[in-house]
């Protein structure tokens, strides 16, 4: 009977514990002047502002067109795994991508519609290729900020190891 | 002398990593709930109606959980919330990780570039998971408050 009464107790102190966390993380939230919306908004909110960027509308409306050149910024393996369908891959990471740069430059004109593109809101791969292929004469490079994510989140093409 | 004798001190030192770990995991995050609410996100394992109530209670949890076992107040409960927190993070990264996603855990800091996740990650969280079920089962209320 002891045994059942500590069982017990046991568990109305997890329940106080986890009521407690929940009253002073919403009561301060609310509190707080940057305190952060109860629902959270991944569309708008990670869309970010600057020249070098394209919206995830815009980099779709060029796909749909065929009127872009979509670039993997990630590592082989990791392009493997899943990309945007029809995007290559120039691995920002590889200690010949100068070469590699060099041969698209000689393959495509340097006013192609270019969008490089990585996964994560912190990935900052697609951003250093953009700036590489802009230093070798690229004209119109662009980024897709955390790209494969929203990409594959508005349910636009993949294409996923073993699938096809 | 045997192995049984150790455990309670074992389990206060345990307390107190575990306890430190939490505590300071907590604080960032409890800093800035917008910048931790998008490394959830970036998970893409919760629905979005859910990510910002996590992020803003989580932290709370940890920063009570992890005040408990320092202070040896219901330390048994606090190392459960712990051990359930940490098997739910560890699953959370092996998911990540098996589905190619290139994130940062988001679990100390944000306010910096971080290292994305990989295996070392995940064996850390079991490894104070294995640490927290040890204090849930052999504390023995040393320097408790409660």
């Amino acid at each position: 009977m002891n045994q059942n009464k500590n069982s017990e107790n046991r568990w109305i102190k997890l329940l106080i514990i986890f009521i407690l966390s929940c009253c002073i993380g919403l009561i301060t939230n609310s509190l707080r002047k940057d305190g952060i919306p109860l629902i959270y908004s991944s569309f708008e909110e990670i869309e970010p502002i600057g020249e070098e960027y394209i919206s995830l509308t815009k980099a779709k409306e060029l796909f749909d067109k065929k009127e872009a050149i979509f670039i993997d910024a990630r590592i082989s393996s990791e392009y493997n795994k899943a990309h945007i369908k029809g995007a290559i891959n120039l691995p920002f990471t590889d200690f010949d991508l100068s070469e590699k740069i060099m041969m698209l430059f000689e393959k495509i004109p340097p006013d192609t519609n270019i969008i490089t593109y990585c996964d994560g809101v912190e990935c900052k791969l697609s951003d250093s290729l953009a700036k590489a292929l802009k230093e070798a004469g690229f004209l119109n490079v662009k980024v897709l900020h955390n790209g494969l994510t929203r990409w594959k989140k508005s349910g636009f093409p993949i294409k996923e190891k073993g699938k096809d | 002398m045997d192995r049984k004798d150790l455990s309670p001190y074992l389990a206060l030192l345990f307390r107190w990593v575990l306890g430190i770990i939490f505590i300071y995991a907590s604080i960032n995050k409890i800093l800035y709930p917008d910048l931790f609410a998008k490394a959830v996100a970036n998970y893409q394992l919760l629905p979005d109606e859910m990510i910002n109530i996590f992020a803003i209670i989580l932290p709370w949890l940890e920063f009570l959980t992890g005040a408990g076992l320092i202070l040896g107040i219901w330390v048994k409960p606090c190392a459960i919330w712990i051990s359930f927190l940490l098997f739910i993070f560890s699953l959370a990264l092996s998911i990540s990780l098996f589905r190619g996603l290139n994130i940062s855990c988001g679990c100390f800091e944000f306010t910096r570039e971080t290292k994305i996740i990989g295996v070392t990650t995940i064996v850390r969280d079991i490894s104070l998971f294995l640490i927290a079920l040890y204090v849930a089962f052999f504390d023995k209320k040393l320097l408790s408050i409660r």
